[in-house]
């Protein structure tokens, strides 16, 4: 993989409402280069925090800084979203399109030099295994070949910040494994935001983690302090209710003692 | 270096590159709505043209005319709603955050989604112009093709599939798009009903077939079509909305300008004075506007039967002239030569008709005014000319009179006639011709 590209996110006070709703709650995060993974129960504002990030959505307050430009200025904010890769949580596709055709598309996009696209397109459709169906028309695919187009798309500028939300969801176990292993080669050089709810991504291909709830951090650390916080299983009990390993455990273990400490904080 | 090896030029071609592959213009122009809405553009047109052939193939201007119409009319809804159609693309797949994200400006994005439709369009509209100019091509011999035509069409074209575009990316409705397509078609053609000027802001009005527009009309309408468009496109595309106003006002200016000048921005073309005559040793002599003289065996062909039972009196061999000539003392004016009515693709639709109509212009017809005869002698003047007509022209038609029955056919009007011998039916004849010319009842002979 080719060298630091320098550069990461920065997030203060961040704050993003959705009418009366308040998706986060005055963030303060900063993520250097390596995989990160976002985990929150349904609702905690782990795709608002990607959305805003990826300039889709502009924030209610707050300041962020992505790859050391400030996203509020438009000039820079061109500049980061050349430099940025995204997969949605609903990703969107023209089904008309071949795989080729679609991955350049978003090429042109990120304005991309024309000369490097061709070369470009191939090689990011080879390394998610789509090389075969290259110019396969993309409703001809199945749902798991279509999400590993949409990881194609968001690769294809070989980004230096990557925003992925649910990129695992209609992946099966072995596209699971492989996609880890393409995650981890990429965030030895980029900044990588996963945001999931399977903690078994996390375990496997994050160098850390953090947890949102309600609008706010609940946890930040490694996998590894994540799953030490769920480590010692209660003695004579076959399951125990905090989740069936560590990780999960330690996940729940914040959350629980996150939530009865938000009241206090929102006082 | 590399050397070409030599071949053939269309070996050549076959072997030079494709165009790119990873071009998103090409990728917008061979997928999605884009080459269907060509498609059914072009058979839109045609359809509409093909109900209608018999009125334009044989005329330049009303090929031009009525397709203008079809473009408008037909074609402008199309174009619309596919254009809102693919401005809601992004919305109906999901790509409006993939777009969001990407650094390409929006002017430069939008252009990329919409031109390649609006290629189409084009060459749905250019496929159907070629093929009715090409339909009319053996039976217009006036004029020539114009291209001011073509060019208002075309820019009204781009300029409603690209308002229909910005209206789909606005408006979050899946109906947008046939609605925008029925208020087009509403839109376009109510100008017709209106009597002021301004009906010839839509761009499917136009003057008469026999006037053409002058070299500044096209101009002048494209920047009325093109500068709304234009307008509205910068309103959603640009980062500078205030440079909308420039094309907005352009249009403006032309818009006051179609308003003000009305029909004067076209000019008649006169009639050519040149005349084409056919005549022989037998038959009529008929004589044309030089640019109809395809028309002269159909139309001497019609006249044939009706020249023959005038050379049995003694009246004078007549010359049957078309349009606005000045009649000579032996010359009968024809009907009026109507492509797409009683002429189609140079021939007369109904010869029998045709002369008919012919017969009514002969000099003894309709010179008496009836007011100076008692009713009886008006009934009977009218009878008798219905009976000469009859047989000069049968018609084979049910006219009215005569009653109890209240109407009479022609056959049984030419009967007594028929039933003379020739010398007799001559002699009849040349009396009442000579009745006729006089207006004296008392000389018309009895039958």
């Amino acid at each position: 993989m080719s060298s630091d590209k320098g550069g990461g996110v920065t997030v203060s006070g961040l704050t993003v409402r959705h009418r009366r709703t308040l998706a986060l709650d005055a963030v303060d995060l900063d993520f250097a280069p390596g995989v990160h993974g976002l985990l929150g129960p349904n609702g905690a504002g782990k795709t608002s925090l990607i959305r805003v990030l990826a300039t889709v959505a502009a924030p209610t307050a707050g300041r962020v800084s992505l790859l050391g430009g400030d996203i509020s200025n438009h000039r820079e904010r061109t500049e980061a979203r050349r430099r940025l890769g995204y997969l949605p949580q609903e990703f969107g596709y023209y089904p008309g399109f071949t795989v080729r055709e679609f991955v350049a598309y978003v090429a042109w996009l990120k304005e991309m030099p024309a000369a490097s696209v061709p070369g470009a397109v191939e090689r990011v459709v080879e390394r998610v295994g789509l090389a075969d169906r290259i110019d396969a028309k993309v409703k001809s695919l199945s749902g798991g070949m279509i999400r590993r187009v949409g990881i194609a798309q968001a690769l294809v500028n070989d980004p230096a910040l990557l925003l992925l939300d649910e990129p695992t969801a209609g992946l099966d176990p072995e596209q699971r494994f492989e996609f880890r292993a393409l995650l981890r080669d990429v965030g030895t050089a980029s900044t990588v935001i996963v945001s999931t709810h399977l903690v078994e991504d996390v375990a496997t291909a994050c160098t850390e983690v953090t947890l949102l709830d309600a609008g706010r951090v609940a946890y930040r650390g490694t996998p590894g302090e994540l799953s030490a916080l769920g480590d010692e299983r209660r003695p004579g009990q076959e399951a125990d209710p905090l989740g069936d390993n560590p990780i999960e455990r330690g996940y729940t273990t914040v959350l629980r003692s996150h939530r009865q400490l938000l009241p206090e904080a929102r006082r | 270096m590399t050397t070409t090896a030599p071949g053939r030029p269309a070996l050549r071609a076959l072997k030079a590159p494709l165009p790119d592959r990873h071009s998103p213009f090409r990728s917008e122009f061979l997928r999605g709505l884009a080459p269907w809405t060509g498609a059914t553009v072009t058979a839109v047109l045609l359809a509409a043209m093909l109900s209608k052939s018999v009125q334009w193939q044989g005329s330049w201007g009303g090929t031009q005319s009525l397709l203008k119409s079809a473009a408008v009319l037909l074609g402008g809804p199309l174009a619309v709603a596919a254009g809102c159609w693919q401005g809601g693309r992004e919305r109906r797949r999901g790509t409006v955050g993939l777009l969001a994200t990407a650094s390409r400006g929006r002017p430069a994005k939008t252009l990329v989604a919409v031109a390649p439709l609006t290629a189409w369009v084009l060459i749905g509209y250019l496929v159907a112009l070629v093929v009715v100019l090409a339909a009319t091509l053996p039976y217009a011999h006036r004029g020539r093709p114009l291209v001011s035509y073509a060019v208002t069409d075309l820019t009204f074209l781009v300029s409603i599939t690209a308002v229909g575009f910005v209206a789909g990316r606005l408006v979050p409705w899946r109906l947008t798009a046939p609605l925008l397509a029925v208020c087009a078609y509403l839109g376009l053609g109510f100008p017709a009903y209106l009597g002021s000027d301004l009906r010839l802001l839509s761009p499917a009005e136009q003057v008469d077939t026999t006037y053409v527009p002058l070299w500044w009309q096209p101009l002048v309408m494209s920047a009325w079509t093109g500068g709304l468009a234009a307008a509205a496109f910068l309103v959603y595309a640009a980062r500078r909305r205030a440079f909308a106003v420039l094309p907005l006002a352009m249009a403006v200016a032309a818009g006051t300008l179609i308003a003000d000048l009305g029909p004067g921005m076209w000019r008649h073309v006169p009639t050519p004075g040149v005349r084409a005559c056919g005549s022989g040793e037998t038959g009529p002599t008929v004589c044309v506007d030089d640019p109809d003289r395809e028309l002269l065996p159909a139309i001497r062909a019609a006249l044939g039967g009706l020249h023959d039972r005038l050379q049995e009196m003694s009246t004078p061999p007549y010359t049957y002239v078309a349009n606005n000539a000045e009649l000579g003392p032996i010359d009968v004016r024809l009907p009026s030569l109507s492509r797409g009515w009683n002429v189609v693709r140079d021939e007369v639709v109904d010869p029998a008709a045709f002369a008919r109509e012919t017969a009514q212009m002969l000099p003894f017809f309709g010179r008496c005014s009836t007011e100076k005869l008692t009713p009886a002698e008006a009934e009977r003047f009218s009878k008798l000319q219905q009976t000469v007509l009859a047989w000069l022209a049968p018609a084979d038609t049910v006219l009215p009179g005569t009653p109890p029955h209240g109407s009479v056919r022609d056959t049984d009007l030419r009967a007594p006639l028929a039933a003379m011998a020739p010398a007799a039916r001559a002699s009849w004849l040349d009396r009442y011709v000579a009745a006729a010319r006089s207006c004296d009842p008392k000389k018309m002979p009895k039958l």
